[in-house]
């Protein structure tokens, strides 16, 4: 076989599965940046609507602004959950 | 600005600081000094891949937090209002993204090629292409450098008010520290300071936000007030949801593009340190961006005329707040500042050595790589001290366009690297080259069209269809290659 041949067969290459894991948490982490990205958007964009004087207010902050940082709190539990739950703890040795 | 009370402590505290900061240098120069020298590269670039997960925590963390942190982000908070804050939130869980992005995966590969760089992941990826290795260190070296230089002459500037010291030895106590312990320790010094700093930033937040929340208490009345001088400031839609979007994804989304904070990727000691790394960052990060930018827009109750809007945390610190705050305050800048200098002194310094100078002159001599490596260093923290002391005006250039460029550059070529067997060194060098242009041009109004974006979308864009359709175009990339990113089994070279 030579190894740098550049006309292969994909296939041929056995998968080391630790990299199954790894782009499995990437994609779990696109996901959870993306939906806190839109979750932070709407939620500021809709409650944050219209003339500020006529905001209402939680806890002294605006309400907006409130929630946001409530969303943040909640996200940081969620990342706290996959990253004990979810995401696999595998060796890290070059080769196995 | 009258930023001249409380000079006593303040100096009291800059000096305390940087004592301690010495005395890790000389920790870590004894501890660099145990390590083989055929080790030493390894040693110093990435601490013998042995770190755990509070140092890496704090690597991502305070490496990525920079001057903007603490001066241009309460500014534009002070100035624009409430949706500054609210898109920094953006950058809350950097180091979530960043080690599960591509954590695990550099991990591994980075013990099978022996990288110790960011670079060199590229590199290794990318068939060893001259191209991606001289555009990756050039780009990195150039941008970095003018973004220290910001960073280290706004911090200057901000001792000397503070102190009263003269500009040139404000200049040389700071910036000189950092030479210390980056030259001296490597990594190891690098990641102790950083961890210290890390800690000094934690403290001097916390204690700011809860002694200025004790100040404009009730807080619906301060909002009222700001709202009653100024409506906007408390808005969203200051800025249209477009471009807060892009605000997210620059500051969230697409963090792994920036070298000094991917770096902790090549360092931690086990997926369990990544792991606990991944939380502690996580928390400790929205804490500080939530608090430290917040306090800025906040300070409109207070303190509602501001020439300077950058100095509005030193500025509350030192008029509102017990002298030793203030000093805090000043310690946590400086912490904030060089905890990022010196991880892109490292970057640069690794660009530096194995990508043009061992590429150009070939050796295995530990004894005089150990030389290079420490005379690159010197080097990479020393241009920019030089060129702080009279910025040109030309610099002001390069710094609009550091980050964004490295971001739009790198991104791409390395997430779809590491996860797209497909890639190869055609698209990558495509991408590369044609996400900086982009941006570059769009940032800077020469291409007037961004879709009412920051210019990084547009960046990103350009380089991800680049990446993609070039490398479909040409060749697969070496069968060696795959083996190394994907495979199960060495690969055998023939010989």
């Amino acid at each position: 076989m030579n190894v740098n041949e550049r006309d292969y067969d994909i296939r041929e290459v056995e998968v080391d599965e630790r990299f199954t894991i790894a782009k499995r948490e990437m994609l779990i982490t696109f996901v959870v940046q993306l939906a806190y990205t839109f979750l932070m958007l709407v939620v500021a964009y809709s409650l944050g609507k219209g003339d500020p004087t006529l905001y209402r207010f939680v806890m002294g902050m605006p309400e907006w602004w409130f929630w946001c940082l409530i969303i943040t709190f909640g996200f940081l539990g969620l990342i706290y959950y996959l990253v004990r739950r979810v995401f696999k703890d595998i060796p890290i040795d070059p080769w196995l | 600005m009258e930023l001249t009370g409380a000079r006593t402590s303040v100096i009291i505290a800059f000096v305390l600081y940087s004592l301690a900061l010495l005395l890790i240098a000389e920790f870590s120069r004894r501890r660099m000094a145990k390590s083989r020298l055929d080790q030493y590269v390894s040693e110093f670039y990435t601490g013998g891949r042995g770190m755990g997960s509070w140092v890496v925590a704090f690597m991502v963390a305070a490496g990525l937090c920079s001057a903007g942190t603490f001066l241009g982000s309460p500014g534009l908070a002070y100035s624009v209002g409430l949706v500054f804050p609210f898109v920094v939130m953006a950058q809350s869980f950097m180091n979530f993204v960043v080690l599960g992005q591509v954590g695990k995966k550099i991990g591994i590969v980075a013990r099978r090629v022996d990288a110790q760089s960011y670079l060199d992941i590229l590199t290794e990826r990318y068939n060893h292409s001259n191209f991606v290795r001289w555009f990756g260190a050039l780009a990195i070296w150039i941008f970095y450098t003018s973004n220290i230089v910001a960073q280290l002459s706004g911090g200057t500037r901000l001792i000397q008010v503070m102190t009263g010291f003269p500009y040139i030895w404000s200049l040389l106590a700071f910036g000189l520290v950092v030479l210390v312990y980056t030259v001296m320790g490597g990594i190891k010094g690098v990641s102790t300071a950083i961890f210290f700093q890390g800690l000094v930033m934690t403290i001097c937040i916390v204690i700011l936000f809860g002694v200025l929340l004790g100040k404009i208490s009730p807080m619906e009345n301060a909002y009222r007030q700001i709202i009653e001088t100024n409506p906007k400031l408390v808005s969203p839609w200051v800025w249209t949801p477009a471009y807060s979007f892009s605000m997210f994804v620059s500051l969230g989304l697409v963090t792994i593009g920036q070298p000094h904070g991917a770096m902790a990727c090549l360092t931690y000691k086990d997926t369990k340190a990544m792991h606990s790394a991944m939380i502690i960052g996580a928390a400790v990060v929205a804490v500080w961006s939530a608090m430290i930018v917040w306090a800025g827009n906040l300070a409109h109750a207070v303190v509602p005329k501001l020439s300077v809007p950058d100095y509005v945390i030193p500025y509350v610190a030192v008029n509102l707040m017990p002298g030793w705050v203030a000093g805090l305050v000043l310690a946590g800048v400086a912490a904030a500042i060089q905890s990022t200098i010196a991880a892109v002194v490292l970057v640069i310094s690794s660009a530096l050595v194995r990508d043009m100078y061992l590429v150009l002159k070939p050796t295995k001599d530990p004894k005089k790589i150990r030389r290079v490596t420490l005379g690159a260093t010197a080097v990479a923290a020393l241009v920019p001290v030089l060129i702080a002391i009279k910025p040109p005006a030309a610099l002001q250039w390069f710094i609009l366009f550091a980050i964004g460029g490295l971001t739009s550059s790198f991104f791409w070529p390395m997430l779809l690297g590491l996860y797209w067997w497909r890639a190869n060194e055609y698209g990558a060098i495509a991408g590369m080259v044609g996400g900086m242009a982009t941006f570059i041009l769009v940032q800077g109004k020469i291409i007037p069209f961004n879709l009412g974006m920051h210019g990084i979308v547009m960046g990103l864009i350009v380089s991800g269809i680049l990446t993609v359709a070039v490398s479909l175009a040409t060749p697969k990339p070496p069968r060696r290659i795959i083996e190394l990113f994907w495979g199960k089994t060495r690969p055998v070279e023939v010989t």
